[in-house]
């Protein structure tokens, strides 16, 4: 098999925004909620900060808020403002989104089945596409850049972070402002019923991250949060080797050419048989850690692969329990589709 | 950098589900549009019409309609395109070697039919109970990822997939995407497409949004009253040159370069302005290395609806300046309707079949240019343009302003 869908890049993570019922500090995500359980899945306050423009909000549906809310955290974060007002076609929106719209699509074909056509709000009929919110937040914020929602299933947040990074190798931006959402609901928890899904499912929660060259990061005095180095996808379709054996593969692949003991696979647990895993990696002596948030925290679903990221950089920046003296970590999605994707990141600072 | 050429095509589409009738029936200004019958009309006040996709009647791969039915219908209309994609590439149907070619589909909502298939076959209600383990299975095949994984996992198609949903500009989005993986060098073969069937769903939005034609779309013309709910799929076989010219494959066309931008205006409503069409088809001129002189038509997203028209008119005449008077503007929704996530990757097939045979498509009820644009162009080909198709830009504008424009090229060894 020919490998040359790899691709060696060096984009720097230059800032993260984040929301959840925990609140929107994502470190303190991290250990509050592994120390208290989950009282409630719902997050209620979608825009904390009220960075989003009053007028229409009714209209758009939950992910498309929280979407724009953390999109919006990190934009201040990192000071990006006035560089939207001044190049806003040099900076691009990318949503790794999955089921955002599932709710919206049942109202609005139950309303045009059982009360009729002429009952069916026009103005609900955006949220029914997937592409909603990352195109909300153009308008909120004037982005005009490319605008990129993309599927991926449980490997949808890595997917919007890949096609944000070559569109600032292939210069279409100068920055990538990449978001992902998991929100509950009854038709999404039916899909997981659907799936079989044994594990449960994580708090409501919005992530975001701001992608540029090193440069820029730099240039502006800052330093990056990680950098990301390699990233990678691939369909598995070769049923007479399984899941977990294939991954063993990719991973041993990839230690050819890189120094890593740590590997978070965030983003499809749930379709990962986990103790047969661990004994492919024993009996082939590859010797590596394999952290699986998703155990504490539940199944992030297509904002893993951001969270997997995030929670590396927490080890990085030696905010989590874990510790590593390595530069390098594999952050891994996989779908139930075989759809899978990892990103190397490298430590910022 | 890579060249990245098409050397396969295939084609689910209301005017036919095969490439050469598709584009005989196109040349000959045969329209697509009829009464619809996937709904019950008098629920719609006013004319319905449709361009509505009857795939069993025109495709007899029982082994491919088998196997995607309990998938959406876009899965399977995009089954059968890339089916007829691969065969017409001269690749193995269901490749046996490992490999990394991908697949990139657009789509508006490409699984919403799922949706109402659970609606009605256990007429649900406003409110109404939990799904039962039956119906939660089924809307486990709701999941965009499902449009190309499973055809990727059907075909055996090792390397990316991904689905775009960015609606009516979705195809062109995936074949710019796959576009760009080619010549980063991750695959020598990406599929690129787009589908989207016919739901209650997409057809009561238009409605609502009073955005139907009240008979026939005619894009650009001054009576011109709106557009025609379509539906569909067509995909591309895009290939990196060098590997295309080692198999001796046959070469459709070249794809240059593609531009991408956002009117950040309005959920529905296109910028009057034109401000992200102009920006996308600049992109994608810059990105081609081709000016405006040197290219032979523009393929729109003629819509037919009063703002779209009229705000791509305005983008063209920022794009081309003066040189719009003489500009060719060609609009096949007329025939088609509005295939949606399809619509584009439809229309790119049509700019290849054009540049591959140097035919140029003409333009079908569009008599007069409406006045208010205060501009002109060409409504017809001129003859100085038949036989000389050298580049075409085409566009694609989709809800949330995600616009693209992807240019098409003749292949020319170099």
């Amino acid at each position: 098999m020919k490998k040359n869908n790899s691709w060696d890049i060096d984009i720097a993570i230059s800032e993260i925004g984040f929301n959840s019922p925990y609140g929107t500090e994502i470190n303190t995500f991290f250990s509050e909620a592994e120390a208290n359980p989950v009282r409630s899945l719902i997050l209620d306050d979608h825009d904390p900060q009220e960075y989003l423009k009053a007028k229409g909000q009714r209209f758009l549906n939950k992910a498309t808020l929280i979407y724009c809310n953390t999109a919006f955290d990190a934009i201040h974060g990192r000071n990006l403002t006035k560089k939207i007002k001044k190049a806003p076609h040099r900076v691009g929106l990318y949503d790794g989104t999955e089921l955002s719209n599932l709710d919206d699509c049942f109202v609005f074909d139950l309303t045009a089945k059982n009360q009729g056509p002429d009952r069916v709000s026009p103005m609900k009929s955006p949220s029914t596409i997937a592409n909603a919110a990352a195109s909300q937040m153009a308008i909120q914020a004037g982005i005009k850049g490319p605008n990129f929602s993309v599927c991926a299933g449980m490997a949808g947040s890595l997917q919007a972070l890949d096609i944000a990074s070559m569109h600032l190798r292939q210069d279409m931006i100068d920055y990538g402002v990449v978001a992902s959402t998991e929100i509950r609901n009854d038709y999404q928890k039916a899909i997981r019923t659907g799936h079989q899904n044994k594990l449960n499912p994580s708090a409501e929660l919005g992530i975001s991250m701001i992608l540029e060259h090193l440069e820029s990061v730099e240039e502006d005095g800052r330093m990056p949060l990680a950098i990301l180095k390699k990233m990678y996808s691939e369909t598995h379709t070769d049923e007479t080797t399984s899941l977990e054996t294939h991954l063993y593969e990719m991973l041993s692949e990839i230690a050819d050419s890189f120094y890593f003991d740590t590997v978070i696979i965030s983003g499809g647990l749930s379709v990962i048989d986990t103790s047969s895993f661990e004994n492919i990696l024993g009996e082939n002596n590859l010797d590596i850690t394999v952290l699986y948030p998703e155990s504490t925290f539940g199944d992030f679903d297509n904002v893993g692969g951001m969270l997997g990221i995030a929670y590396g950089i927490s080890i990085f920046n030696d905010k989590n329990d874990y510790k590593t003296d390595h530069d390098n970590i594999v952050v891994l999605s996989v779908d139930k589709t075989g759809t899978i994707i990892y990103a190397l990141i490298e430590r910022g600072n | 950098m890579k060249r990245v050429v098409v050397t396969g095509m295939g084609i689910v589409s209301p005017l036919s589900c095969n490439k050469e009738i598709f584009w005989e029936k196109l040349l000959n200004g045969q329209s697509a549009v009829r009464d619809l019958t996937k709904l019950d009309p008098s629920s719609y006040k006013g004319t319905t019409r449709s361009a509505e996709v009857h795939l069993e009647n025109e495709y007899r791969n029982t082994e491919v309609l088998d196997y995607f039915k309990p998938y959406g219908k876009a899965v399977s209309y995009a089954a059968a395109a890339v089916d007829m994609g691969l065969k017409d590439a001269g690749l193995e149907e269901r490749i046996t070697h490992k490999n990394n070619y991908g697949i990139i589909l657009g789509t508006t909502n490409g699984n919403q039919d799922i949706v109402e298939r659970i609606v009605d076959e256990w007429n649900l209600e406003m409110k109404h109970d939990t799904l039962n383990s039956t119906a939660a299975k089924n809307l486990t095949y709701f999941r965009p990822i499902e449009l190309s994984a499973s055809i990727a996992k059907f075909y055996n198609l090792g390397g990316t997939n991904m689905v775009i949903p960015t609606a009516c500009a979705a195809g062109n989005y995936a074949i710019g995407t796959a576009s760009s993986m080619i010549r980063e060098g991750r695959s020598p073969i990406m599929i690129a497409g787009g589908a989207d069937p016919f739901t209650r769903s997409c057809y009561t939005v238009f409605y609502r949004l009073g955005a139907m034609a009240k008979n026939d779309c005619r894009p650009f013309d001054e009576d011109r009253t709106g557009m025609v709910v379509g539906e569909g799929a067509a995909v591309l076989i895009l290939e990196e040159l060098e590997h295309a010219l080692a198999r001796g494959a046959k070469i459709y066309g070249e794809i240059k370069g593609y531009g991408l931008a956002c009117d950040a205006y309005d959920p529905t409503a296109p910028d009057p302005e034109g401000s992200g069409a102009t920006l996308s088809m600049n992109n994608a001129l810059n990105a081609s290395n081709i000016d405006i002189d040197s290219i032979t038509y523009v393929s729109a997203h003629g819509t037919g609806t009063k703002a779209n028209d009229a705000h791509e008119v305005k983008a063209m005449s920022n794009v081309f300046g003066k040189k719009i008077d003489s500009l060719y503007v060609n609009g096949i929704k007329s025939m088609l309707g509005h295939c949606m996530g399809a619509a584009s990757a439809i229309e790119g097939i049509s700019a290849l079949l054009s540049l591959y045979n140097q035919q140029v498509p003409r333009n079908y009820n569009t008599d007069k240019i409406d006045e208010s644009f205060n501009k002109t162009f060409h409504i017809q080909p001129s003859s100085k343009i038949e036989n000389n198709v050298e580049n075409v830009l085409s566009n694609s504008f989709a809800f949330g302003g995600n616009i693209c424009s992807v240019i098409f090229s003749k292949y020319e060894k170099k």
